[in-house]
């Protein structure tokens, strides 16, 4: 058993580090039949839908399970090496989503290729900004975790975090960057938009601006879920270019889920440098495929028109493969096929809309 | 449906005129709203305060009864060009499907009949022309009293359930009330069409409405309510409870102190099946899918769960599972309205989440359309309360007695509206003495939830009486 269970993460790992066109759908169908094996729960959850190993013959067809899930159950096929959490931001702290990871590796290989393409597609080597807690601040967070393995990997001297137990390390984060201006180093700043929204507002407040030197780049991620802050991405992309100096080509999204261990990021940066000019989207690594699907039909929706994300992540190997998100979105016609096609996000499954006298779920969840 | 249908969402006593117009797009149906400023809102609410003097204030009870009899039965008659138009519009505005539409329509519209509304207001008054005349207060006679309505209210209505502004803008020509009625941007459409309804009926009983919109709670939309509510005795709000305080708050900031304000809020319904009920499963659970199909539920009187007394001659999962069936049927009969991307989603999750718990050993089924999201039955041994995504989606949870329902309740107090009950009508009364004092205001058999009497206490108000002052002559 021990050898079998090694050997689908080695394969995994293999085509993660070595992608070639045609291996991914005989790869998904051999993790799904893993999963289905491993995992009772998830073997019922499939059965329920008539759907086996014995009659899937495509990755589409395998049963996606609701992030939500993750709240609920242990999803996982393997003794964990890490337990990650979420941040669990909107509900009580019994009810924080777990992903159990089996495999650290397997995560590490499909963080640092992904990473590298979308954010350092000229491999420079920058003094990394994070505006997350440290692993030893934050040892539950995916995000620390891929920050951590991303600064080791990539960064340069000096780079370090910014969250302290006392919060956002603002005049810490000021002189840094008064240091890359005045040296003329580029930086690269990383971390989650309400960590830099709150910056952003310190230095408004002091009417602070930076010019950061050219070739300076940042990655936020989180957006402002279960926040009441209105502010589109486009606003918010312009207050970053006036108050850091970083052009739009530069300013990179990142989104990602604690209960995945792929991440998706912003074409722009590489688009930018490799002379292509393409509106805003997500790219959909090798080893991921991702579906916007009519909740209705599920059926695959075209590009253009809203539906539900779903992704099949290779990485979660050890837990989940087929994931369906609370995420509304569309692809984006950009000549791959369905699946590989990039895609963008355009909000969240509601229960939200506020109609007459009927109680919101969020609400009074919210509430309690 | 090639071509736009255009409607009016509003209705301006003459000679007052608009010519900037905003339009709300339902599909195919656009609906046009004027855009007011301050001084044309002040000219309005001056003209409709004339005609309410000149006119309302003068007729009597019986009168006003009258003409909106005559108007209700226009929207009952099923060849009405009238009654046409709403059911033609309201699926495209409301998103309902059309068979619900028609249902509802009917049987809302069959409470605001002369007789209906003349027992409510005896009922509620004491007396059916109090809003008349002085009358004896009591056996000595040394007193008489009577009720005099507002000269103007401003209702702010809700657009969860077509047709319900029409109640408010009953209720408030009953106290001979000049009124403003703010539609919903959900349902901006029906309270219009009752006002242009009467202009065909008595011209100065329609001319006393003013039916608008203005973006509520907005900054721009604050100079407009500033001036409604500054003049009117009476504000009511219906809504969420975010838009309800926003009202509150600005009527607050612009009545005098002495200004009434009503708010109708959040609300959840719940119902309850004694065991005696299982022994006909099929009955209960037909009357209780309609209580969940009807209106797809967003009304505040749509059950959001049931609890079903276990010991019966049926077990509460096989009420689950008949009551799956009987969604099922009325799919055909009642079909469910369309839904948006993100509400399709947000059911769609809940569901693939109860089924992922029932893969984990959890005591849950999930019993569902096989296609879509048209229906969905959960039956779940947690007993707690648990709200529903709506939509037909609906839990069932088993309980050894219904009288420990109460207690889950407790966190839900502000919020309950009606309990629908199927058991022995002994036990309903006595079950009645305990829900009242949780906190619902509305205790009904099971099916017959989305049938409210007109004057039900919604919110546990009276539909009359709390529109009025009462002034005593002590002779």
């Amino acid at each position: 058993m021990k050898r079998k269970t090694d050997s689908i993460y080695d394969e995994v790992l293999d085509f993660i580090r070595h992608p070639v066109e045609g291996r991914f759908d005989p790869l998904a169908l051999q993790v799904f039949a893993f999963q289905f094996e491993r995992s009772p729960a998830y073997r019922r959850y499939c059965e329920a839908k008539d759907k086996t190993p014995d009659n899937v013959g495509s990755w589409r067809e395998i049963p996606a399970v609701p992030t939500a899930a993750f709240k609920e159950l242990d999803l996982v096929c393997d003794q964990p090496e890490k337990v990650f959490f979420t941040s669990g931001t909107t509900q009580g702290p019994t009810k924080r989503g777990r992903h159990s990871v089996p495999r650290l590796d397997l995560y590490r290989a499909s963080v640092l290729p992904n990473f590298m393409a979308h954010l350092l597609p000229d491999l420079a080597e920058l003094r990394m900004l994070i505006l997350t807690g440290s692993p030893m601040l934050w040892p539950h967070s995916s995000l620390t975790h891929m920050m951590e393995i991303v600064r080791r990997e990539y960064g340069g001297t000096d780079s370090g975090y910014f969250v302290t137990d006392a919060g956002l390390d603002l005049d810490g984060l000021s002189r840094s960057l008064r240091e890359a201006c005045m040296h003329n180093k580029p930086v690269m700043l990383a971390g989650v938009t309400l960590a830099f929204h709150h910056f952003l507002d310190h230095c408004e407040e002091r009417r602070m601006t930076f010019r950061l030197p050219s070739g300076s780049r940042m990655m936020d991620t989180g957006g402002f879920k279960g926040r009441k802050i209105n502010l589109s991405s486009s606003d918010l992309y312009h207050r970053y270019e006036t108050v850091l100096g970083i052009p739009q080509t530069h300013i990179v999204n990142e989104y990602g889920m604690t209960e995945m261990g792929s991440q998706f990021y912003d074409n722009v940066l590489a688009d930018h440098l490799n002379g292509l000019s393409r509106p805003r989207h997500k790219r959909v690594p090798p080893w991921v495929r991702t579906r916007v699907v009519d909740p209705e039909t599920l059926e695959d929706q075209p590009p253009g028109s809203a539906g539900m994300l779903r992704h099949y992540d290779l990485a979660n190997c050890g837990s989940v493969m087929a994931l369906q998100t609370e995420d509304i979105g569309y692809t984006v016609g950009d000549g791959l096929p369905a699946g590989q096609a990039g895609f963008e996000i355009t909000g969240r499954a509601s229960g939200s809309e506020a109609r007459g006298c009927s109680l919101l779920v969020e609400e009074i969840l919210r509430a309690q | 449906m090639s071509h736009p249908i255009m409607l009016d969402g509003f209705s301006l006593p003459p000679p007052i005129k608009v010519s900037t117009f905003t339009k709300l797009e339902f599909g195919p149906v656009q609906v046009r709203l004027p855009v007011l400023t301050a001084t044309t809102l002040s000219d309005v609410i001056n003209q409709l305060l004339t005609t309410q003097e000149q006119y309302l204030s003068k007729q009597s009870t019986t009168a006003i009864l009258d003409m909106i009899d005559a108007a209700v039965a226009r929207w009952l008659k099923p060849d009405d060009p009238i009654r046409e138009m709403a059911e033609r519009v309201l699926p495209n505005i409301t998103g309902l499907s059309p068979a619900v539409i028609r249902l509802g329509l009917t049987r809302m519209l069959e409470g605001y009949r002369k007789d209906a509304l003349y027992r409510i207001l005896r009922h509620e008054l004491g007396d059916a022309n109090r809003l008349d005349a002085f009358q004896a207060k009591n056996e000595t006679r040394t007193c008489l009293t009577r009720a005099v309505g507002p000269r103007i209210t401003t209702n702010i209505l809700a657009g969860n359930i077509p047709g319900l502004g029409i109640a408010d803008l009953i209720a408030t020509v009953l106290t001979k009330s000049a009124c403003i009625c703010k539609v919903s941007s959900h349902e901006p459409f029906s309270p219009a069409l009752f006002a242009q309804t009467l202009i065909q009926i008595e011209p100065r009983l329609a001319y006393c409405l003013a039916v608008l919109g203005w973006p509520g709670g907005r900054p721009e939309a604050r100079s407009l309510e500033e001036v409604a509510f500054d003049r009117s005795e009476l504000v009511t709000a219906t809504g969420s409870d975010e838009a309800v305080l926003a009202v509150r708050q600005a009527a607050a900031r612009s009545q005098p102190v002495s200004g009434r304000f009503i708010g109708y809020g959040h609300r959840v319904s719940l119902g309850l099946i004694g065991r005696e009920a299982l022994e006909d499963l099929k009955s209960a659970a037909q009357a209780a899918a309609l209580d969940v199909a009807m209106y797809d539920q967003q009304g505040c009187l749509s059950p959001h769960l049931f609890y079903v007394e276990t010991g019966g001659d049926h077990f509460p999962r096989q009420f689950a599972k008949a009551l799956a069936e009987e969604l099922k049927r009325l799919e055909h009969e009642l079909p469910r309205g369309t839904l948006d991307i993100p509400t399709a989603a947000r059911l769609h999750q809940i569901r693939s989440m109860a089924e992922i718990k029932q893969a984990d050993g959890e005591e849950v089924i999930v019993f569902g359309s096989e296609t879509g999201t048209l229906w969905t039955v959960i039956y779940e041994a947690d007993p707690g309360f648990a709200l529903s995504p709506l939509y037909r989606t609906v839990r069932v949870k088993p309980i050894d007695d219904l009288t420990h329902v109460i207690p889950l309740l407790e966190l839900w107090r502000p919020y309950l509206q009606a309990a629908g009950i199927a058991a022995s009508e002994p036990r309903r009364v006595l079950l009645a003495e305990a829900l009242a004092r949780a906190g619902v205001n509305r205790i009904c058999l099971i099916g017959r939830m989305q049938q409210p009497p007109v004057g039900w206490p919604q919110d546990g108000r009276h539909f009359i009486a709390d529109r009025v002052r009462w002034v005593d002559l002590e002779l």
